[in-house]
């Protein structure tokens, strides 16, 4: 008997890790043209420790089309103020910024939701002014510098990452299961001493 | 099933439209479906271990459970990748049906329309929300940047009736509202439309680096589109213009349905391939429960019907070992567990007729002990009496030939069982037996005696033979027994002793006269030779000397008879019989140097012996050779000696004339003689003294002539005499 919970949780663990595999794999497998986190760059001012950055090749042919089909897509920029260690980094904070788009194919209008402090909505119809908005972080206000501490190293990284597809069609999440939509950058960082 | 859900939620989070209710059943599905999947495959992969286990272990009900199985398999495995085919086909074929270039042309076209329409709609506004603008602008505004009230109101009712006009003739614009708002307030406002309060804008949205902004509100008739405009001076942004204009709800709807119709196409479009693969994961994953389903019931139903089987044959085999101290247990009413309730009666059966017949086979084995032991017995009888007894059933086949038959006829009784009595006779026998069959057949008691003397391997042997006829209790004749002994021996010894008792009394009554006669000769010599003259003289001493001769040779011949009558027991002394013969032929070789003694002088072991007897008999044998080589030319005799079979072989070889083989059969009887002068009495002496060492004395011919006389002699020692004579 022992035998058979044994052999069963073998198999159960092996169809998990298949799972992952496609899962992660999806995710990972992009050619060089793939999206990339530049010039990420630590500013500070009288209150803040300030990020900035900027995304290439953030609307990949995939999130066109999605657009193009009315679909929502939501950004994710997950940032993150560590203290660099041996093995691993001690966390200090953590932010998302969210940033949302829809195209409406009638108006040929994209409509850009920010949701940083506030809730902003911005409408434009040129794909470029979209794309500043979207894969531009310009002095986002990280941390404030009260808890920095003077002469210590500090690391900030970023990650971008889309959400699952958002669509009115049925079966959405058996769609998202399958759906090869979506992307997420790996980590960039940088280290500076304050 | 919560792990599942766990992991799900941890690498696919859910958030779609989809409610969680929705999700959950979703993924509840989904989970049910691997849940049994691994399950199933587990008690597949678990039942097939098991078949292979018992296909390694050679476990009875195997082969028909895996072929059972296997037919399961296939008729669950196909029909279900049939359906899954079709399936798949289907969906496909309808799903590049769904996606025609025809439909998405035309939702394309139909956006296209739609879009056009809505800017042709926004220009028009634009152009007229231009011309507002400016005109106001250049007449309206004073130089320290304030709105001329007066002078907007005219400038926008002149501009709007000759717009209105326009739109209402021609239809292709429609103004709804005006409104001319600052930073702080609103000083123009007008709307054609039934409300009273216009949607509001956020002018803290606007971007200076457009021209214009479209600004959509919906309300209660429809969407009312704005265009706005900043009205400038020297750069320097007063105001803002807003034209607006009802898009009625009918055509806002129209709109809608043609964006939801090429979105919807379009997502579908994008998610054709996910789609797909999802159909085909949940018609794979149907496709496999059903496969593994049917596979499980197969194991099942193949282990129900080859359980029953595999414990019929297990009962077999412990039947088949003779145990039958067990019961099968069944359930169920099927045929195969009514097989299993027969097979037990008939196990019952078994153990009550095995009860009886292992009765019966203790008495019979009682029974055939008993006889056994009786034939044993009557074969050891059979085998130990000195009487030969040979058995011919009524077709005259030899059935059994004792170890004393196979002595006295010299005959194998192997060879002989089974062989028809004719034909190992021969052709006087037959002769013989015929007329003894005859006899026996005309007896009334079915019993003859007959002596009869045959010979047996050159050997003249005389039997006395009983015929009885074996009769059953019918009086039927089962055959014939034959029991027979060999006289030879014992007529051998009756008539070497009557001749001894001849020998004996002629030694008596010849030797008492014989001194006297001799006595009487020798005086008449003494007392005749001087009183006759010399003529009678001479017959006188030619008579009696003739006498005084005659008289010595029946002297002799009387003292050979004495001897052969008074054969007294040998004294036996360890001697060498080498040295012995060493000696008789040195004697020899000087008393006869005419003839060549050939001497083959092999070692023999020391042995308990008379050495005067059988000196005497050497001597004997000598003397005959040297008679039968008297007138033969590169006359040879040969001595031997030699160790065979443990015996002591001796040989004495001639090459003179030799003998008959008539005179063979009759050399060792007393007064038989081939020689001048001689009394016949030597070789019987000779057999007598070897008879009374144990051994025994042949006669053969010698190659290429001459006879050769064979002594075998048995090593004897005092504890072989002992045990001989115990």
């Amino acid at each position: 008997m022992k035998k058979a919970s044994a052999l069963a949780w073998w198999i159960f663990s092996l169809c998990i890790f298949i799972i992952f595999c496609i899962v992660d794999l999806t995710s990972y497998a992009r050619a060089d043209d793939s999206p990339s986190i530049t010039n990420l760059s630590i500013e500070k001012n009288a209150k803040y420790l300030l990020v900035s950055c900027t995304v290439k090749n953030g609307f990949t042919s995939d999130i066109i089309n999605a657009l193009k089909s009315g679909i929502v897509v939501k950004f994710n920029y997950d940032l993150e103020l560590t203290i660099p260690g041996f093995i691993k980094d001690q966390s200090i904070l953590s932010k998302t910024i969210n940033k949302t788009i829809m195209l409406d194919t009638i108006k040929n209008e994209y409509r850009i939701t920010l949701t940083q402090e506030n809730t902003r909505i911005i409408t434009t119809t040129d794909i470029n002014d979209a794309n500043d908005i979207i894969f531009n972080i310009n002095q986002y206000p990280l941390a404030p510098i009260t808890i920095l501490e003077k002469n210590k190293t500090y690391k900030v990284r970023i990650k971008l990452s889309t959400d699952k597809i958002i669509t009115d069609l049925p079966l959405n999440t058996i769609l998202n299961t399958f759906s090869t939509f979506g992307y997420k950058t790996k980590w960039y960082e940088t280290n500076f001493q304050y | 099933m919560i792990s599942l859900y766990l992991i799900e939620y941890f690498f696919f989070p859910a958030r779609s439209t989809l409610s969680f209710i929705g999700n959950l059943i979703i993924f509840g599905i989904i989970n049910f479906n691997i849940l049994l999947v691994i399950l199933i495959g587990f008690l597949i992969i678990r039942n097939i271990s098991k078949i292979l286990f018992e296909d390694r272990q050679e476990i009875l009900g195997r082969k028909l459970r895996t072929k059972l199985s296997i037919a399961f398999i296939f008729m669950s495995f196909i029909p279900t990748v049939l359906l899954f085919w079709v399936s798949y086909q289907f969906i496909e074929t309808s799903m590049t049906r769904w996606f025609d270039i025809r439909i998405s042309n035309a939702l394309n076209n139909a956006l296209l329309i739609g879009q056009t329409f809505y800017q042709e709609k926004i220009n028009k506004l634009q152009d007229i929300n231009r011309d507002l603008a400016l005109q106001i602008t250049i007449k309206c505004i004073s130089s320290d940047q304030t709105f001329d009230n007066e002078c907007v109101e005219k400038t926008i009712e002149n501009n709007l009736s000759k717009s209105l006009n326009v739109t209402l003739v021609n239809n292709d614009a429609n103004i709804n509202s005006l409104e001319i708002f600052t930073k702080n307030n609103t000083f123009f406002k007008k709307t054609w439309l039934p409300i009273t309060q216009l949607p509001g804008i956020d002018i803290t949205a606007f971007n200076k680096k457009q021209e214009i902004w479209i600004y959509t509100d919906q309300i209660e008739m429809g969407t009312l589109i704005r265009v706005i405009r900043p009205i400038t001076k020297d750069n320097e942004i007063i105001a803002f213009l807003a034209v607006g204009s009802l898009m009625p709800q009918e055509t806002g709807h129209m709109l809608d349905i043609i964006k939801v119709g090429y979105e919807s196409y379009n997502q579908f479009l994008s998610f054709q391939k996910p789609l797909m693969l999802s159909i085909l994961t949940a018609l794979g994953l149907i496709a496999i429960l059903i496969i593994f389903i049917a596979v499980w019931f197969a194991l099942r139903i193949s282990k129900t019907i080859t359980e029953p089987v595999k414990m019929l044959s297990e009962a077999t085999q412990r039947i088949a070992q003779g145990d039958l101290n067990f019961t099968l247990s069944t359930h169920g009413r099927d045929e195969l567990h009514s097989l299993v309730n027969a097979f037990n009666i008939m196990t019952q059966d078994l153990k009550e007729a095995r009860r009886r017949a292992e009765i019966a086979s203790m008495q019979l084995q009682k029974n055939y002990i008993e006889t056994e032991e009786r034939k044993n017995y009557i074969e050891t009888v059979l085998q130990n009496i000195t009487a030969g007894v040979i058995s011919l059933d009524r077709y005259g086949i030899i059935t059994t030939m004792n170890k004393a038959a196979e002595l006295i006829l010299g005959k194998n009784a192997q060879d002989m069982i089974g062989k028809h009595y004719q034909t190992i006779l021969t052709t006087e026998q037959k002769e013989e037996f015929e007329y003894i069959r005859n006899e026996l057949l005309s007896s009334e008691n079915g019993h003859v005696i007959k002596t009869i003397k045959i010979i047996v391997n050159d050997k003249l042997i005389s039997l006395l033979i009983n015929f009885n006829i074996l009769r059953d209790k019918n009086n039927r004749s089962q055959g014939v027994v034959i029991v027979f002994d060999d006289l030879t021996e014992i007529e051998r010894i009756e008539r070497q002793a009557a001749w001894r008792e001849v020998a004996r009394m002629i030694a008596h009554e010849i030797k008492n006269p014989l001194t006297p006669i001799k006595l009487s000769a020798q005086r008449l010599q003494k007392r005749c030779k001087d009183k006759l003259d010399d003529e009678t003289n001479n017959i006188l001493m030619l008579c009696t000397n003739t006498i005084i001769n005659q008289v010595e040779s029946l002297k002799k011949l009387v003292t050979d008879f004495s001897t052969f009558a008074k054969m007294p027991a040998p004294k036996l002394t360890y001697s060498n019989l080498l040295n012995l013969i060493d000696e008789i032929l040195l004697m020899y070789r000087e008393a006869h140097p005419e003839i060549e003694f050939k001497y083959i002088r092999n070692n023999i072991p020391m042995t308990l012996l008379d050495s005067e007897q059988i000196k005497r008999a050497i001597i004997n044998l000598l003397d005959n050779a040297i008679t039968a080589v008297a007138e033969v030319k590169n006359s040879i005799i040969e001595i031997g000696t030699n160790v065979k079979n443990d015996k002591i072989i001796l040989w004495i070889a001639d090459n003179g004339i030799g003998i008959t083989n008539e005179d063979k059969k009759h050399i060792f009887e007393p007064y038989f003689s081939k020689k001048k002068g001689g009394t016949g009495l030597g070789l019987s002496i000779v057999n007598s003294i070897i008879i009374e060492h144990q051994g025994k004395i042949e006669v053969e011919d010698n190659k290429p002539n001459g006879i050769k006389f064979i002594i075998e002699l048995p090593i004897l020692t005092e504890e072989t005499i002992m045990t001989n004579n115990s």
